[in-house]
């Protein structure tokens, strides 16, 4: 991983709201490579869509960032501008949300949307731009861009319009596309579609992509390595064969019990994860799942373990030594 | 539904410390509670104050503001102060007053049309855009023509003038608290409908009709002086604030004092009662929370 | 659209009968008989009866509500019961006058409403913002009477700069310059008490569109604060803004009757104020409902509008 599009050391986020601080991220550390497709994991409140709001700076005005590095295509990120900050993002970074249906502005034709983010991006004129919008939302699989390029975003169905958006996107050519949630809106049919796309347009410009999702299932179709995220923290990082077939922590185990599968027909029932994630006002002092693991030690609610390295891709953030948990989960079933 | 939920889950502990959360870190909400206190306090106990507002003293008219007369004296030699805080009685009392009567009827029609839905809903509604859609001011002189003057007809033209706003904010409340799944269960064993309402709805819109009633006083007491100002509201001898910013009309150039004091209370007021709704509304509304995102 | 627009019309009729019928039956319960607009107290009361048969004040209320209504629609608002005058002659001068003052400080309110609102929204909780709408919570506090008897103290009788009293000094009827010195103080009055409340309007507007999600993906876009607010939000705050522009038709008509009256300014707010206090029913009636058909027709207005402007509303059902 010598190429690297992103590396991010310890970052802390807190939200200061009525005088208290939530700690919604509490130092992670995240790398991206070139032309990867990194997908983070976690549950709603787990702190990874703050965390990638917090590469772009994208958090609201009471949100404060603290890191020791934030690296992107050789440039530190950390102490830019707003300004500066303002370049970097959808020429160096682009990003593309959960919702398409109010992702767009709705009383803006698509074109003019199209053509806004090209022109500012890439200072072309309206005439290229327009050109470029048109052949973007034919790579991106819009079947009449002609009569897209028209349209306002209402008369768009939500697949059509996560199309658009990564078009526009694309349309800058970022080196990292960063994609929250992209398909959690959408049917499951249009997911696959969507994230097809994706993995082509990865693979046509080299572009790296960070994929948020909740659904292990995305992450094992689309997605390269893997980041699983609980309670501001990263539980358990590696590659996508490491984490789905030898599993070092009781977080990513659950999970992928979860998951439901056609070879659990025999009766098995889907495990869901017993008890809420932790609060982030008054985090544990120890492990933030020691709450609610089946595996818990006395010293998981003291202390937060220390990262163990189980190969050069492979680490995980648990009491438990690898052995001892190899040893538990083999009897573990879930869909592989 | 998803606000519905998020509603019910707030705690009363939560919201209680919200509120004091508000109060201890907004200055203007402190200042009005303040003020609003101590002008209640002043209006109650200014009976028992030796001072008559209503003494005539033929050789000191119009006299400006001196230590002897704090906010000088008015056309007939009387001691302003006194009849500036004996206006502040009448002026909070007919905004208090008329604000019961407005949040009576409203939550009622609120309620009855929320809940019980169909044609009752349709002609309540109705009957609300009709009468909101005339100005207040044009309604408000008609009614007067047709109703005798005084206290009474005063405080329930206000009150009558003020209902639609709140009974349209509890009935769209009674929309959402009618789909939480408690009140579906005691419909479904079949409760009693009245017992619902007030077992049920009454205590969940609760918040939504203390906030409304704090806005209601405002407007009230806006509506009073206007009224009063314009000849159609409090009559002698009994004066409001608008009476007495009426009667000082006429000395303007020579008294301005008397009709720039009374202002600033009926400011004050105001200004004090709507930012004690906004605050409320914290409390109404756990999830408006000024100026932070919520995460 | 044009099945939007004709079914909005056709549903405002029934509303529009509602407040006329509203207005006859305070006109029938009033303590006044309609002959009196028309007699002169040394008619004899043979004279009376032959009027009141003329008239048709004999006949049933319903028919009389029906020859009412046809009336007001071929514009024959009846008589003053004092003056015995036209009462629709009166409306073609009185109306003018009021449009005159309020239709400029209504656009002004409106305008500086947008600007201030959208700067206040978009700046929230910094000091532009506390500036402003702290402003507008002591706006709304402040009785529009109040403001306009400090400002005739101030500007009339201490710094003797402006006239107070009506639209023109006598014998100068036809100075412009003299029109404006008393347009002045009232059109401040006037613009003073709208703003506030517009303001505030389109701050709320402002900070819920920038809430929306397509802000976030602008700024993810590289776009800047002033690209976002000016291109997208200014935009999207307008629309509704529309709406607020039709709803004020009603105050053409009715919007200054304070103003009017300090000020003596010979418009529909002044004239009205003197019929309530004259006891003058027709007068009265005919205002309110001139006044409700406005509002009728201002909701229509803007909501044709809206669906002119907002490309999301097509066909509406």
């Amino acid at each position: 991983m010598s190429d690297k599009i992103l590396e991010v050391k310890s970052l802390k986020v807190f939200f200061k709201s009525r005088g208290k601080l939530v700690q919604a991220v509490r130092g992670i550390n995240i790398e991206v490579g070139r032309g990867e497709i990194v997908g983070i994991v976690g549950e709603s409140g787990s702190g990874k869509s703050v965390a990638v709001k917090a590469f772009t700076k994208l958090l609201p005005e009471n949100a404060y960032i603290d890191a020791d590095l934030i690296m992107s295509g050789g440039k530190n990120l950390l102490n830019l501008s707003e300004r500066e900050y303002r370049k970097i993002r959808g020429r160096d970074i682009a990003m593309i949300f959960q919702d398409p249906m109010t992702s767009l502005d709705p009383v803006i034709t698509i074109g003019r949307q199209l053509e806004e983010v090209i022109v500012r991006n890439q200072g072309t004129g309206r005439k290229q731009a327009q050109a470029k919008a048109l052949k973007m939302l034919e790579k991106v699989g819009i079947p009449y861009p002609q009569r897209c390029i028209k349209q306002y975003p209402h008369e768009l169905s939500g697949g059509m319009r996560q199309r658009v958006l990564i078009g526009m996107a694309l349309a800058c050519s970022p080196k990292l596309l960063i994609a929250d949630e992209p398909t959690t809106a959408l049917d499951v049919t249009i997911q696959a579609q969507i994230l097809d796309l994706i993995g082509d347009i990865v693979g046509e410009y080299g572009t790296s992509v960070i994929l948020i999702t909740h659904d292990l299932g995305v992450v094992a179709q689309t997605c390269m390595r893997v980041v699983v995220m609980y309670g501001g923290l990263v539980m358990e990082e590696g590659t996508v064969d490491e984490i789905f077939y030898t599993p070092m922590h009781p977080y990513t185990m659950a999970l992928l019990k979860a998951i439901p599968s056609i070879e659990m027909a025999d009766g098995s029932r889907l495990k869901s994860i017993e008890g809420f994630p932790p609060s982030l006002t008054n985090p544990p002092a120890g492990c933030p799942f020691a709450d609610r693991c089946s595996y818990t030690m006395d010293i998981c609610f003291k202390q937060i373990p220390d990262i163990k390295k189980y190969s050069s891709t492979h680490t995980s953030m648990c009491f438990l030594k690898g052995e001892d948990l190899k040893a538990a989960f083999a009897g573990e079933k879930y869909g592989k | 539904m998803n606000s519905s939920n998020t509603k019910a889950k707030a705690k009363p502990g939560r919201r209680i410390e919200n509120l004091i959360w508000e109060f201890k870190n907004n200055k203007q909400a402190i200042f009005s509670l303040v003020y609003i206190s101590v002008i209640l306090l002043i209006s109650i106990f200014v009976v028992f104050s030796p001072n008559d507002p209503n003494a005539i003293d033929v050789t000191g008219k119009l006299k400006p503001p001196s230590s002897l007369h704090w906010f000088g004296t008015d056309d007939m030699g009387r001691d302003y102060f006194m009849r500036v805080l004996y206006g502040g009685r009448v002026s909070l009392l007919v905004g208090i007053l008329a604000m019961f009567t407005s949040i009576f009827i409203g939550v009622g029609a609120g309620m009855a049309s929320g809940y019980f839905g169909g044609i009752i809903d349709t002609v309540l509604m109705r009957f609300v855009d009709v009468l909101s859609s005339i100005p207040w001011i044009i309604m408000v002189m008609v009614i007067s023509m047709v109703f005798k003057k005084g206290l009474i007809s005063l405080i329930l033209v206000i009150g009558v003038l003020g209902w639609m706003e709140i009974a349209r904010l509890i009935r769209s409340e009674v929309l959402s608290v009618k789909e939480r799944d408690y009140i579906k269960y005691a419909v479904f064993i079949g409760v009693n409908p009245w017992r619902i309402m007030f077992t049920h709805i009454l205590p969940a819109v609760f918040p939504t009709v203390i906030t409304a009633s704090t806005a209601s006083i405002a407007s009230a007491i806006m509506v009073e002086s206007a009224l009063s100002f314009l000849g159609k509201g409090v009559s002698a001898p009994m004066s409001s604030w608008g009476s007495l910013l009426q009667s000082s009309q006429k000395f303007l150039q020579k008294a301005p004092y008397m009709a720039i004091i009374p202002g600033v209370f009926i400011i004050l007021t105001v200004f004090s009662f709507n930012k004690l709704g906004e605050v409320v509304r914290v409390f109404a509304e756990p999830r408006v929370i000024s100026g932070e995102e919520d995460v | 659209m044009l099945r939007y627009i004709v079914k909005r019309i056709l549903q405002a009729v029934p509303l529009m009968l509602l407040i006329t019928i509203i207005c006859f039956a305070l006109i029938n319960l009033a303590p006044y008989d309609a002959i009196d607009a028309l007699t002169t107290p040394d008619m004899t009361q043979v004279e009376i009866d032959a009027i009141r048969q003329e008239y048709g004040l004999n006949d049933p209320v319903p028919v009389q509500y029906i020859r009412w209504l046809k009336n007001i629609c071929r514009g024959e608002f009846g008589y003053s019961l004092l003056s015995h005058t036209k009462i629709k002659y009166d409306l073609m001068v009185r109306i003018p006058a009021t449009i005159k003052l309020i239709l400029p400080s209504y656009l002004t309110a409106y305008t500086l409403a947008i600007i201030l609102g959208l700067i206040a929204g978009s700046c929230r909780n910094r000091w532009q913002d506390k500036l402003i709408d702290g402003m507008c919570s002591v706006g709304l506090a402040v009785p529009t009477f109040w403001f306009a008897m400090i400002m005739m103290y101030i500007l009339g009788y201490k710094l003797k700069l402006l006239p107070f009293i009506g639209m023109h000094t006598i014998g100068k009827e036809n100075s412009f310059t003299d029109y404006i010195r008393h347009f002045i103080m009232p059109y401040t009055v006037l613009v003073i008490s709208f703003l506030p409340d517009l303001t505030r309007y389109v701050r709320a507007l402002a900070i819920s569109q920038l809430k929306e999600d397509y802000v976030l993906v602008q700024r993810a876009f590289g776009a800047s604060k002033y690209e976002i607010l000016f291109k997208h939000v200014a935009r999207n705050v307008l629309l509704p803004l529309v709406t607020k522009l039709g709803m004020a038709l009603p105050m053409l008509v009715t919007g200054a009757v304070i103003t009017e009256s300090i000020f003596s300014w010979p418009g529909i707010g002044q004239y009205f104020l003197k019929s309530v206090d004259a006891l003058d029913y027709p007068i009265v009636m005919d205002i309110l409902v001139l006044s409700g058909s406005l509002v009728i027709i201002g909701n229509l207005l803007s909501d044709i509008l809206y669906c002119i402007v907002d490309p999301r509303i097509k066909e509406p059902g």
